[in-house]
């Protein structure tokens, strides 16, 4: 599982940019609650990616609070691109796994 | 936005070397993140101490937060991954560039009072006393200065307190054995700068007093910090 949070995120923000807690009920619908985790741990995330320059950080007045929206930059697109690929690599490998498996 | 729901997790990341920077925007966004899931139970008619407890689960604990945190060493502070560079070497070389700045800024100071009111003049505003003044404030005040940027710098980022006092003890050494004079003849004779560094036998009582005093000055401030950090 090491690496969906971040292929998860660069999906979404992919789309457009997103704040923590839109990015945290973005999650949710999209894997229909099927990935669970603390709604907290996004942010060391973001940062991270923020630091390895593939999302960048602004902040936004919205409705009298202040929000942090996240972007993603041109090198957040190519390693979206490249985590994609490597996922459905590894996916389509494990579904043919499982369906050589009988009972499986 | 100060957070008190978080106060103990940002506490606790700056203890382990996360940089300042990152801890105060993880807090600010989990700030924020709370507030926004409990106006969405609160929207749902949810009680308002049910809305809070659920919003602090939804977010995770204090452990899981710090965890997740402390599993991303790109978001450790620089100066507690290299103490020895933070705390030493960038305030030692950034004392001897700011000495060595206010020593080239006099100097054309003075160059260019001197081509244009002329030496007599200046000697009748009084240079001598004026320069004296302004030796003193370079090296009482720089040492003081760059050594309560190092330490502040160190206690921002609950660094340990050896290598900020290393730094600190460095700068005011060099600081007291560093001497600046002018000599202010009356005309025709020119006048003469001159900066140096040296201990001696005659002087060495009072470049250790100079820096104990300037070390005092810095350091005893930092270590009352840390103590009412520390309780």
């Amino acid at each position: 599982m090491a690496g969906v949070p971040e292929l998860l995120l660069l999906t979404l923000l992919a789309e457009r940019e997103m704040y923590g807690y839109e990015l945290a009920r973005a999650v949710q619908t999209l894997t229909r609650e099927a990935i669970a985790m603390g709604e907290g741990v996004l942010y060391p995330a973001l940062h991270s990616l923020e630091t390895r320059g593939l999302l960048r950080a602004r902040r936004r007045a919205v409705g009298g609070r202040t929000r942090v929206y996240y972007s993603i930059t041109a090198k957040g697109r190519r390693r979206h691109a490249a985590l994609t690929e490597e996922w459905r690599r590894i996916a389509g490998g494990v579904e043919l796994a499982l369906a050589g498996v009988p009972n499986a | 936005m100060r957070s008190t729901h978080f106060s103990a997790l940002s506490e606790r990341l700056l203890r382990a070397g996360v940089a300042p920077k990152h801890v105060r925007r993880t807090v600010t966004e989990l700030e924020a993140h709370r507030q926004d899931i409990v106006a969405e139970l609160r929207a749902r008619g949810v009680p308002a101490p049910q809305a809070e407890a659920e919003a602090r689960a939804r977010l995770g604990s204090d452990d899981t937060l710090a965890a997740s945190v402390l599993a991303r060493p790109e978001l450790r502070s620089w100066a507690r991954k290299r103490p020895w560079a933070a705390f030493t070497i960038v305030p030692i070389v950034s004392f001897v560039a700011a000495f060595a700045l206010w020593v080239f800024v006099f100097v054309v100071l003075v160059e260019t009072l001197k081509s244009t009111l002329g030496m007599a003049l200046l000697a009748r505003a009084g240079v001598q006393p004026i320069a004296e003044f302004l030796f003193g404030a370079a090296l009482w005040g720089l040492p003081v200065l760059i050594g309560g940027l190092c330490v502040r710098f160190a206690a921002v980022r609950r660094a340990g307190a050896a290598w900020p006092v290393v730094g600190v003890a460095v700068i005011c050494a060099v600081a007291a054995a560093a001497n600046l004079s002018l000599d202010w003849p009356a005309p025709p004779a020119q006048a003469a700068f001159s900066a140096g560094i040296g201990i001696g036998a005659e002087n060495a009582v009072q470049v250790l007093m100079r820096s104990g005093l300037t070390m005092g000055l810095v350091l005893v401030p930092f270590f009352v910090w840390r103590r009412r950090i520390a309780q």
